[in-house]
């Protein structure tokens, strides 16, 4: 209950924000853009309204998700309203779960309005929607969930520019995680083989989330595979919130 | 212990880069009774709000300890026990007055039910009932921290923790928030009331503490701090010139008031006998009172402020 009280106030004050609104009509004409690609033969036009789409929804939503949850928390200590919050009976846990929640709503909000864009523009060109395609936006929304997660548990250490410098090193580096496997796991030192594999289970993959291959070959994606995908993205989320509580709690506020 | 608050050597300092202390709060030791009103005065820069931070847990000691309602500070479970006014807070100001004591009020945990009553009940007391509809964007400074007052009061707390409340407020807002506070310690609120204005925490608090630079300077109720060791003075109506010569010989000092009274101060009660009987002896004077001598507020703050440590 406090929480969702926590949760609303601050979906509220997120989409309250210009640089969303921004963000969201950048987005939107990026996506569009790709009704310009016109001298491509049919196929092949569909594979790039599809490539730019999701290449869009997936950066525009970094964009989004890093800048509500690097500021999510350190706005609140910076207008002061952070000292009535705590004086009130809530764990800072709870704060930082209830905040987290309400951004979540508003990543999901845009999440949806961009996919909603992207899913009638594919609807257009190919009078068709594979499902594949609507996963492929399901599955965007959760990565940007550990992206917001990870965005939140950076700023309650570290500064701003350091917790975005963070936030997207890590996701970069969790984007190609299994490149560096492969890399790892042709590698003649043991030592280095297992430095790589442990490192593997210290970083997000976010490869797991990125079925765009997929979506440009209209090929299906078992279930199974999808629910472990969010199972996966839920509990790295909620992992990472605990890390945040547990570092605002030593924090003074 | 009844005590509501009570801290034992709490200190806090900060070290810089070169590992020096800055001390901002030097072993305070202080207690708070209940349905008792402690002022806590000092000059910019004391340690006040710091000390706030303490025992809210937003700040965590150097050193010693701080309680509340016997519970260490920063304890969740008392928090619905405790009102808490910062010093020129901010809120969320998309919301209006109604939205704000909901949302602090589903923080406290209570029902809707209970939050509809309470904040009907709290902006009619604060005086914001026609502002309600209004978002906070459009307050002015004082009616911000009227909105602040009614927030803290929302769960019905028994410790109110006030942070300069009536800063930003004009005269008459002041003696409303003053007269509020007074009516809420008839109601037998033990409050920590932090303020620059002197007079209005002699007016209010039973007992003051005043610190300097992190060091407790003098702790007491208004009556030990004030009232000036043996000093009396006596209002005496329908003097003359002769009555007022023979007073003289036992008084410290005279002042003419106005053409009917005469203020006659005396340094013990033997003198101040004599100056009775003297009065009572003249069929045309009058003994109108006769009260222990007090200094200000103002005046004891600007001595031991600037006189540096005292005991
Ligand atoms: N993080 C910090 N590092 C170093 N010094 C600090 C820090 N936070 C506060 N201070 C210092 O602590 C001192 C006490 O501040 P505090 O806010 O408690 O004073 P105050 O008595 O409330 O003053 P005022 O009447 O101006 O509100 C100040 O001198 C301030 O500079
Ligand atoms: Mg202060």
């Amino acid at each position: 209950m406090k929480a969702i009280a926590l949760a609303m106030t601050t979906f509220k004050e997120a989409i309250r924000k210009k640089v969303l609104l921004v963000l969201l009509v950048f987005a939107f004409i990026f996506i569009g853009s790709s009704l310009l690609f016109t001298y491509f033969s049919g196929g092949e036009e569909i594979r790039m309204v599809k490539d730019v789409g999701l290449t869009g929804m997936l950066v525009f939503g970094l964009l989004i998700a890093t800048f509500l949850g690097m500021s999510l928390i350190p706005t609140e200590i910076e207008k002061r309203i952070i000292y009535t919050i705590l004086s009130k009976p809530v764990r800072r846990l709870e704060v930082v779960v209830g905040k987290y929640l309400g951004a979540a709503l508003a990543v999901l909000l845009m999440v949806l309005l961009m996919g909603l864009v992207f899913m009638g523009l594919v609807f257009f060109k190919e009078h068709s929607l594979a499902p594949v395609t609507v996963l492929a936006i399901v599955l965007t929304f959760f990565e940007l969930l550990v992206v917001l997660a990870m965005a939140v548990t950076f700023s309650t250490f570290a500064s701003t520019t350091l917790s975005v410098v963070l936030t997207i090193f890590f996701y970069i580096l969790g984007s190609s995680s299994d490149s560096l496997q492969y890399l790892g796991g042709r590698s003649d030192s043991p030592l280095l083989k297992a430095a790589v594999k442990g490192f593997g289970y210290l970083i997000p993959n976010f490869e797991i989330f990125n079925i765009r291959s997929q979506v440009l070959h209209n090929e299906a994606v078992p279930w199974v595979y999808i629910f472990k995908a969010i199972i996966y993205g839920l509990l790295l989320s909620a992992a990472l919130l605990i890390v945040a509580g547990m570092f605002f709690q030593e924090k003074e506020v | 212990m009844a005590d509501v608050v009570r801290t034992e050597g709490l200190t806090k300092y900060y070290l810089n880069f070169w590992g020096n202390k800055a001390v901002i709060l030097n072993d305070l030791n202080i207690s708070i009774s209940d349905g008792e009103t402690f002022g806590f005065v000092g000059p910019n820069g004391a340690g006040k709000t710091t000390t706030i931070k303490l025992l809210l847990g937003l700040y965590r000691p150097s050193k010693g300890k701080a309680w509340i309602y016997d519970r260490p500070a920063g304890d969740v479970a008392v928090k619905n026990l405790i009102g808490y006014l910062p010093e020129g807070p901010y809120y969320y100001d998309f919301l209006t007055p109604e939205e704000l004591l909901s949302f602090y009020g589903k923080l406290s945990g209570l029902d809707s039910a209970k939050i509809k009553r309470r904040s009907d009940e709290l902006l009619e007391i604060v005086g914001l009932s026609g502002a309600r509809k209004l978002q906070l964007r459009k307050f002015s400074k004082g009616m911000l921290q009227r909105v602040g007052l009614a927030q803290a009061l929302i769960s019905d707390p028994k410790l109110l923790i006030l942070d300069e409340p009536t800063s930003g407020l004009d005269p008459l807002g002041r003696i409303e928030i003053r007269d509020l506070v007074l009516r809420l310690k008839k109601e037998g609120k033990s409050i920590l009331y932090c303020s620059h204005l002197l007079n209005e925490v002699e007016m209010v608090c039973d007992r003051v503490a005043v610190i300097h630079k992190g060091n407790l300077l003098r702790m007491g109720t208004m009556e030990e701090l004030l009232s000036i060791e043996g000093e009396l003075e006596i209002v005496v109506r329908g003097f003359n010139e002769e009555l007022l010569s023979r007073i003289k010989e036992a008084a410290v000092n005279i002042s003419v008031l106005d053409s009917q009274e005469a203020l006659v101060t005396v340094d013990s009660r033997i003198h101040a006998d004599k100056v009775i009987d003297i009065i009572r002896g003249n069929d045309n004077a009058v003994l109108v009172s006769m009260a222990d001598r007090r200094r200000s507020l103002e005046d004891l703050f600007v001595s031991i402020v600037k006189g540096g440590k005292e005991s």
